[in-house]
C-alpha cells in the first residue's frame, strides 16, 4: 500500500487532517494544470482549492486502480471545462487579444509567459470542447485515448473534435493574420 | 511552415513557463470542516422526499375524508327532482 492509499483510507476512516499531506503532495502539480484554463491568479486558485474540496467529497468513489494525480487530474478537467462553460468569454477575449497580439510584431524573441499568454488566447476563440481538447494535447500531453478517459467522451468524438478545432484554429489564425506576425519564428 | 505547426511550437515554448504554484492546503481544510457533513445531507434529502410524499397523502386524504363525511349524499341526489306525489 503507498502513501496516498494510507492517507486516502484515513480520509474515508474520518480522519479529514490526513487530507492535508495530499493537498499538499499534489498542489503543485495541480495549479500547473489549472493554469491552463485561466491566466487570473485568483481565479486558478479558486479552481485548485475547487479540484481538492470536489476531490474529498468524491473520495469513497476512487477505487485506486490508478494513481491518485490521474484521478486529480479528471477532476481538475472537469472542473475547468464547467468553468469554462460558465464563463461569458467573448467580449472580453476581443479586447485582450488585440492588445495582446502588439507583441507578436514587434520581432523581439517572447518570454515564454507572453507565449502562453498568446496561445491561450488564440484557443479562447474555439468552442469550449474544442478548446479543452487542444489545450490537454498541447499542454498536459494528453492523447485521445486519456482526454476520452477524463471527459467521459469516445475516443472518435475527441478525434473528430481535435480535427475541427485545428481547422477552426487554423482558420482563426489566417483571419487574423497571424501567419505574417508569426513569420519570424522559423 | 503550416500555421498549426507554429501555433503547436508555441506551445511548446508556452510550456516552459513557469506557471504559479499555490498553496491551497489550509482554506481545502477549512472548507472541507466547514461543509454539513455528508450524512446530514442524505437524511435532510430523505426528510424532504417524506414531507413531499406526506403532503400528497394529506391532500388526497381531506378530499376522500370529504366524501366520506357524507356516505349517503350521492345516495340522495337523485331522487331531489323526482316528484314524489
Amino acid at each position: 500500500m503507498n502513501d496516498d492509499a494510507i492517507y486516502i483510507q484515513a480520509v474515508i476512516t474520518g480522519d479529514n487532517e490526513a487530507y492535508r499531506s495530499l493537498v499538499q503532495k499534489y498542489e503543485v502539480e495541480m495549479s500547473r494544470l489549472m493554469w491552463r484554463f485561466t491566466r487570473d491568479q485568483a481565479v486558478c486558485e479558486r479552481l485548485v482549492q475547487d479540484v481538492f474540496v470536489e476531490a474529498f467529497f468524491n473520495l469513497k468513489s476512487y477505487r485506486g486502480k490508478a494513481p491518485f494525480i490521474q484521478w486529480l487530474k479528471t477532476i481538475g478537467t472537469r472542473i475547468g471545462y464547467r468553468f469554462w462553460k460558465e464563463q461569458n468569454k467573448s467580449m472580453q477575449c476581443i479586447s485582450l487579444w488585440d492588445e495582446q497580439c502588439g507583441t507578436l510584431t514587434s520581432h523581439k524573441p517572447m518570454l515564454p509567459c507572453e507565449t502562453a499568454e498568446i496561445v491561450h488566447l488564440l484557443l479562447a476563440r474555439l468552442s469550449v470542447s474544442d478548446r479543452l481538447v487542444l489545450t490537454l494535447m498541447y499542454f498536459d500531453h494528453c492523447d485521445t485515448a486519456e482526454i476520452a478517459r477524463r471527459m467521459g467522451w469516445s475516443r472518435a468524438a475527441v478525434k473528430m473534435r481535435a480535427m475541427r478545432a485545428r481547422n477552426r484554429l487554423r482558420k482563426i489564425a489566417e483571419n487574423g493574420s497571424f501567419l505574417e506576425k508569426l513569420g519570424w519564428i522559423s | 511552415m503550416d500555421i498549426i505547426r507554429k501555433i503547436e511550437h508555441l506551445a511548446q515554448q508556452a510550456l516552459q513557463e513557469q506557471a504559479p504554484a499555490f498553496h491551497v492546503a489550509d482554506r481545502v481544510m477549512a472548507e472541507v470542516q466547514s461543509a454539513p457533513a455528508e450524512d446530514i445531507i442524505v437524511l435532510g434529502w430523505f426528510g424532504g422526499l417524506s414531507v413531499l410524499a406526506a403532503s400528497i397523502v394529506l391532500v388526497i386524504s381531506l378530499q376522500s375524508w370529504q366524501v366520506l363525511a357524507h356516505p349517503l349524499f350521492q345516495m340522495m341526489i337523485p331522487l331531489q327532482d323526482i316528484s314524489l306525489w
